[in-house]
C-alpha cells in the first residue's frame, strides 16, 4: 500500500465482516473479529448467527489490539489460512497507521 | 426531607465537571426521556382483567424469545388468576431453561469504596449518614480482597462496587480492575483467578467509560433506582449529583457508546409501585435495542429495599413489596425480556431465593460480604455500620452450591462468552436463537469441575458429581441431535485435563 492511503474503523469493520462471510461462503468456516481489551475480547465484526458450531474457540491474536476467533480454525488450508492473517495484519497496521 | 450538604473545594470542583448535558440530551427524542408516566398507567389500565388466550398467546411470544411489547406485559401485571400465574410462572423456568440451560451463575460484591457526595434516603452510605465508616480500599488491599475471592472461595466473577465520589472516578476504577485481574493465586490443585470485573459505580461520562472499556471491563452496571420521575426527586436530594434522574437514565446509552457492549440494569423495589417500575425496566430494554441495534440488558437486576444503619427512610415506604408480589415480578421481567440474565442477590433470604430461583433468575451471590475490606478481615457477623445495608443470606458459597446440586442446578462458574468476542449483538443473538445456552451447559459442567477440585467440602463435592454426572449424560443423549458428534469427546478430553490440574478450558 502506498503513502497516505487510510482506512476509518467503520471501513475496517466492514473489511471483517466482508472477509468473514467470504471465509464463510468458501471454506464453510465460521470466523468473527473482537477488540483485545483486556481478559475482554469484544465483538467487532463477522458470523454471529445461530450456524455457530458448540466447538471450542479458539482465538489467535492479529495484533496487540485485534483478534480473530473461530470454531473450526484447523479447516482452512494452512497455507490460505497464512496468507488470510498476513492480508488481515496488513489491514491492521494500515488502520492503525491511520 | 432536603438537609444543606457541605462539600470542601476538591469535591465541588470535581462535581462540577461530571454530568454533562450534550451526553443526555443527544438520546432523547424531542427533548423527552422514554419514561412517558402517563402512558405507562394508561397502558396497565387499559389492560385490566386480560383474556386467559391473550395471555396465553403472550407467553407463547416469550417462548419464543422476543422482547414483550409495554401493552403485552401491562396484561401479565393484570392477571389475577392462580392457575393462570402457576402457568406463568412455568413458562419463566422454560424459557430460563430455553436460554440459559440448567445453571445457576454465582458471583461475589466487592465493595470497594464507601465514600460519596449523594444523599440517597434509603442508602447507608449516604452522605450525612454520620455513623458510617468511611473507607477507600488501596489497590494493595484490593488486591487482597481478590485473592481470598479467588484463592479461598474460588469465585471466578465479581462486582465491583463504588460510591461516587471524586477519590473514586474513573480512573481509580480503572485501577482497581487492572487490579484485580493482576491477582493469581495457588488453589488445591489449580490455580484461582478472577476471570470477569464486572463494576457497579455510579454515570460516567462517553470518555471515562472508554477508560474503563480499555482495561477490559465485564459488564458496566447501574440502576436506575426508580423510574418515577417524582419518587426520584424525593429520594435523591437536589445539589447532589444523583438528582439528575436522566444523567443515570442514560448512563448505559453513554457506555454502549463508548464501546461498552454488556451492560446491565436494574431497579430498587420498595421505593415506589412495583407494576410501574415493571414497565420502567421493560422501556429501558427497549430503549437500549432501539438504539444501540439490538443490544439490550445483559443482565436485570431487582434488589428490594433492605434495612441499613441509621436510615430510617426504609420503615416508612409505603411500597414495600410483598415476598407473593416479589416473585411475580421476577417472573414478569423473565417473560417480557426473555434473553436477559436475572441476578437475585444476598439481600434476599435462602428461603425466598430457594423459591424464586425456578421463575426465571440466572446468577446469584454467595459467601458474600459487602462491608469495605470484609473479606480479608474475615469478620464473621455483619457490622452495619460499614454496610451499604443488610444482607438477608449469609451462607457460604459451599453451602449454597450444594443446596443448588439437591435442588437439581448445576453451578457455573463460566466467563468464556466476554473472552471470545461472544459480545454485544453478537451474544445478543446466540442467547435469542437458546445456542448459548449449550455453551452454558458444556461450560458450566467444566468450570464446576475446577470448583468441586479446589475449594469444595467432602458433602458438597458428592452432591456436585451427582450432577455433573446427570448433565454429562443429558449433553451425551442429546448428540447429535442438539451437539455435533465432535463435542462430547472433547467434552471429555477437556474434563480429564482438569482434573488432572489445568485450568480454564472452555467452549
Amino acid at each position: 500500500m502506498g503513502k497516505g492511503i487510510s482506512i476509518s474503523k467503520e471501513t475496517l469493520t466492514e473489511k471483517f465482516a466482508c472477509i468473514a462471510d467470504l471465509v464463510k461462503e468458501k471454506y464453510g468456516v465460521n470466523i468473527w473479529f473482537a477488540e483485545i481489551l483486556g481478559e475482554r475480547w469484544s465483538y467487532i465484526a463477522g458470523q454471529r448467527e445461530v450456524e455457530i458450531s458448540l466447538l471450542p474457540s479458539e482465538r489467535t491474536r492479529l495484533n496487540k489490539r485485534f483478534g480473530i476467533v473461530s470454531d473450526r480454525w484447523e479447516e482452512i488450508p494452512a497455507n490460505e489460512r497464512e496468507a488470510l492473517l498476513s492480508s488481515l495484519k496488513e489491514q491492521i497496521k494500515i488502520y492503525e497507521q491511520g | 426531607m432536603n438537609v444543606k450538604l457541605s462539600y470542601d473545594s476538591t469535591e465541588k470542583n470535581w462535581m462540577k465537571n461530571v454530568i454533562k448535558e450534550d451526553e443526555i440530551t443527544k438520546y432523547m427524542e424531542n427533548g423527552k426521556d422514554f419514561i412517558d408516566e402517563e402512558e405507562i398507567w394508561k397502558k396497565i389500565e387499559r389492560n385490566k382483567a386480560p383474556e386467559p388466550q391473550k395471555v396465553r398467546d403472550i407467553l407463547q411470544k416469550s417462548l419464543a424469545v422476543k422482547t414483550l411489547e409495554p401493552d403485552e406485559t401491562a396484561a401479565l401485571l393484570n392477571v389475577e388468576d392462580e392457575e393462570l400465574w402457576n402457568e406463568m410462572f412455568e413458562t419463566a423456568g422454560e424459557i430460563k431453561r430455553k436460554v440459559y440451560d440448567n445453571r445457576i451463575v454465582t458471583f461475589a460484591p466487592l465493595y470497594c469504596s464507601n465514600l460519596c457526595v449523594n444523599n440517597c434516603l434509603y442508602c447507608a452510605f449516604r452522605r450525612e449518614n454520620s455513623v458510617e465508616k468511611r473507607r477507600r480500599l488501596t489497590l494493595q488491599e484490593v488486591k487482597s480482597e481478590a485473592e481470598v475471592l479467588a484463592g479461598k472461595i474460588g469465585h471466578k466473577r465479581l462486582i465491583a462496587v463504588y460510591g461516587e465520589h471524586p477519590t473514586s472516578d474513573a480512573n481509580y476504577i480503572a485501577d482497581t480492575i487492572r487490579a484485580i485481574y493482576d491477582v493469581k493465586v495457588k488453589t488445591k490443585k489449580g490455580y484461582g483467578q478472577i476471570r470477569r470485573v464486572n463494576i457497579n459505580a455510579s454515570p460516567l461520562s462517553i470518555s471515562d467509560f472508554e477508560m474503563l472499556r480499555e482495561v477490559g471491563i465485564g459488564t458496566y452496571q447501574v440502576f436506575q433506582e426508580t423510574y418515577h420521575h417524582e419518587t426520584y426527586k424525593q429520594v435523591h436530594p437536589a445539589g447532589t449529583l444523583k438528582s439528575n434522574y436522566q444523567w443515570r437514565l442514560y448512563a448505559l446509552h453513554r457506555a454502549l457508546d463508548a464501546g461498552i457492549d454488556d451492560v446491565a440494569i436494574g431497579v430498587l423495589f420498595g421505593l415506589y409501585d412495583w407494576k410501574f417500575e415493571v414497565m420502567g425496566l421493560l422501556c429501558h430494554a427497549i430503549d437500549l435495542e432501539r438504539q444501540f441495534g439490538g443490544i439490550g440488558p445483559h443482565t436485570i437486576s431487582f434488589p428490594r429495599l433492605e434495612p441499613a444503619a441509621n436510615t430510617p427512610f426504609i420503615k416508612k415506604t409505603g411500597h414495600k413489596v410483598s415476598d407473593r408480589d416479589f416473585k411475580r415480578l421476577i417472573a414478569i421481567i423473565r417473560l417480557s425480556v426473555p434473553y436477559t440474565g436475572m441476578i437475585i442477590t444476598a439481600r434476599e433470604r435462602a428461603d425466598i431465593k430457594r423459591d424464586v430461583i425456578s421463575v426465571g433468575c440466572t446468577q446469584t451471590d454467595a459467601s458474600t460480604r459487602i462491608g469495605i475490606g470484609a473479606y480479608s478481615d474475615r469478620y464473621s457477623e455483619q457490622e452495619a455500620e460499614r454496610q451499604q445495608f443488610i444482607l438477608g443470606d449469609t451462607r457460604s458459597l459451599d453451602e449454597v452450591i450444594r443446596e443448588f446440586a439437591e435442588m437439581g442446578y448445576i453451578t457455573s462458574f463460566c466467563t468464556a462468552g466476554y473472552r471470545c468476542g461472544r459480545t454485544g449483538e453478537h451474544i445478543m443473538k446466540l442467547l435469542r436463537s437458546g445456542k448459548e445456552g449449550r455453551f452454558c451447559k458444556l461450560n458450566a459442567v467444566l468450570t464446576f469441575r475446577e470448583w468441586l477440585d479446589d475449594f469444595a467440602s467432602e458433602e458438597t463435592k458428592k452432591a456436585g458429581e451427582k450432577i455433573i454426572k446427570k448433565e454429562m449424560s443429558e449433553i451425551n443423549e442429546q448428540t447429535p441431535s442438539i451437539y455435533q458428534p465432535s463435542i462430547y469427546p472433547k467434552l471429555v478430553e477437556y474434563y480429564k485435563r482438569i482434573e488432572n490440574g489445568e485450568r480454564d478450558l472452555y467452549f
